[in-house]
């Protein structure tokens, strides 16, 4: 679906080209916003869509990218990813839209299950709407991954396995397990950590 | 977790947030939906049109010609204390040391000084001195920044504007934002002027968003 994507399957290390972009965007080049939204507006839209109408999901987006421009000075591209961090500002902004409407925010229940229809479903609240954005988060992060670094981190977390037991288990290599782990838990990680700096950073 | 940390490079703590975030993990976090396609248009039109980024005020160099204060729509005032960007309305002068007298509060009926404070510079600033005042209007406070001679900053830094809460250790400043020169920017909902009560202007590198320590320029509103 990205670059980021394709080069994290082939090494699992943040894409060049995506750091390159993440200081662009920092520096306030020209051009970078849009090349930002290109990249992550589906993911946004589709968070904010998650828990708003479709007409206020487009409202939120809209003003997830204009704060993110104005602060982007804020943005460390170092701390976390970019998809982290317009994810922490998304939020805000959802959270504050719903709050503005005297209610709280409702979790939408299976869109699969509509035909891809969004429906409101049962009532959360603030943290949930932050779980909501650490999960989407994660599932990115695990979708960039090989089908081989995947496995590895499901064993790692859901079989409780060390390393050298994956290893037995998986038939590869122990220094290959490891840096597949290392590796699929950094993607994931830098995105929470950018999730967290646009929560607790610079909203406009 | 079965490993040792320096296998992995991610702390016992965060590990354990994965893990709780991967146990939630669905399908239905993966779905995409494609925003409308003249969402991008409009974000665009939105980001042109956008007086507070022309200002020049949270980011990149300074203007040369001095800007209008532009004051803080609504919907930009909140009141999480980490919101720093919060950082309104800029007006700079600083290329000419020119003072120019904000004369809203006069010409306003509706908008009360309620407190003022000359700040005194904790550090030579060029020989720079302000004063502020806080006013009221309907429901709304803002600080109102004077300065003279404040100096542009030294690259890749920028002055920004707090309130400080002496009397409680662990109040945290809360940011009203970068500033150049005079400046008006909202106080967020919900700060009580009477606990903080210390209007200070630090020197920040860009990206630091906790008071860096310095603080050029202080004085207690009264």
């Amino acid at each position: 679906m990205t670059d980021a994507r394709e080069a994290a399957v082939s090494d699992g290390e943040p894409a060049p080209a995506a750091l390159a972009l993440s200081h662009r965007f920092a520096a306030g080049e020209p051009g970078a916003l849009e090349a930002v939204y290109a990249e992550h507006g589906t993911l946004v839209h589709s968070y904010c869509r998650r828990l708003l109408d479709p007409a206020r999901a487009a409202d939120a987006t809209q003003d997830v990218f204009l704060a993110a421009w104005r602060s982007r000075g804020r943005y460390r591209p170092e701390a976390g990813t970019l998809a982290g961090w317009l994810l922490g500002i998304a939020r805000f902004k959802v959270v504050d839209i719903l709050r503005a409407d005297g209610r709280q925010p409702s979790l939408v229940a299976e869109p699969h299950a509509t035909g891809g229809e969004i429906v409101f479903g049962r009532a959360t609240d603030e943290g949930e709407a932050a779980t909501l954005a650490e999960r989407m988060l994660v599932a990115e992060a695990l979708d960039g991954l090989s089908d081989r670094a995947r496995e590895m981190v499901r064993l790692a977390f859901f079989e409780d396995l060390t390393h050298a037991q994956i290893a037995e288990r998986t038939a590869v290599p122990l220094g290959t397990v490891k840096s597949d782990i290392r590796r699929g838990l950094e993607q994931m990680r830098r995105r929470l950590a950018g999730f967290d700096e646009g929560v607790d950073g610079a909203l406009a | 977790m079965p490993w040792p940390d320096d296998e992995t490079g991610v702390t016992p703590a965060e590990r354990e947030r994965l893990a709780s975030v991967l146990a939630l993990v669905d399908d239905d976090d993966r779905a995409r939906v494609e925003p409308p396609a003249a969402l991008w248009d409009r974000i665009a039109s939105a980001v042109e049109a956008d007086a507070y980024d022309q200002a020049g005020s949270m980011v990149g160099p300074v203007p040369d010609p001095p800007a209008p204060v532009v004051r803080l729509d609504a919907r930009r005032r909140r009141r999480h204390r980490a919101v720093l960007a919060v950082a309104a309305a800029v007006v700079v002068l600083a290329a000419t040391g020119v003072v120019l007298a904000l004369t809203r509060d006069a010409d306003d009926p509706a908008t009360q000084v309620v407190a003022a404070t000359a700040l005194e510079p904790l550090e030579p600033v060029g020989g720079a001195t302000a004063a502020a005042r806080l006013v009221r209007e309907g429901d709304q406070l803002r600080l109102v920044l004077d300065t003279e001679g404040m100096p542009a900053p030294p690259a890749g830094q920028h002055y920004e504007v707090w309130l400080l809460d002496p009397e409680h250790a662990a109040a945290e400043p809360i940011s009203l934002g970068s500033m150049s020169g005079d400046a008006e920017v909202a106080v967020p909902d919900g700060v009580d002027p009477a606990e903080y009560d210390v209007v200070d202007i630090s020197l920040q590198d860009e990206g630091q968003v906790e008071h860096s320590g310095h603080s050029l320029l202080r004085g207690a509103l009264a």
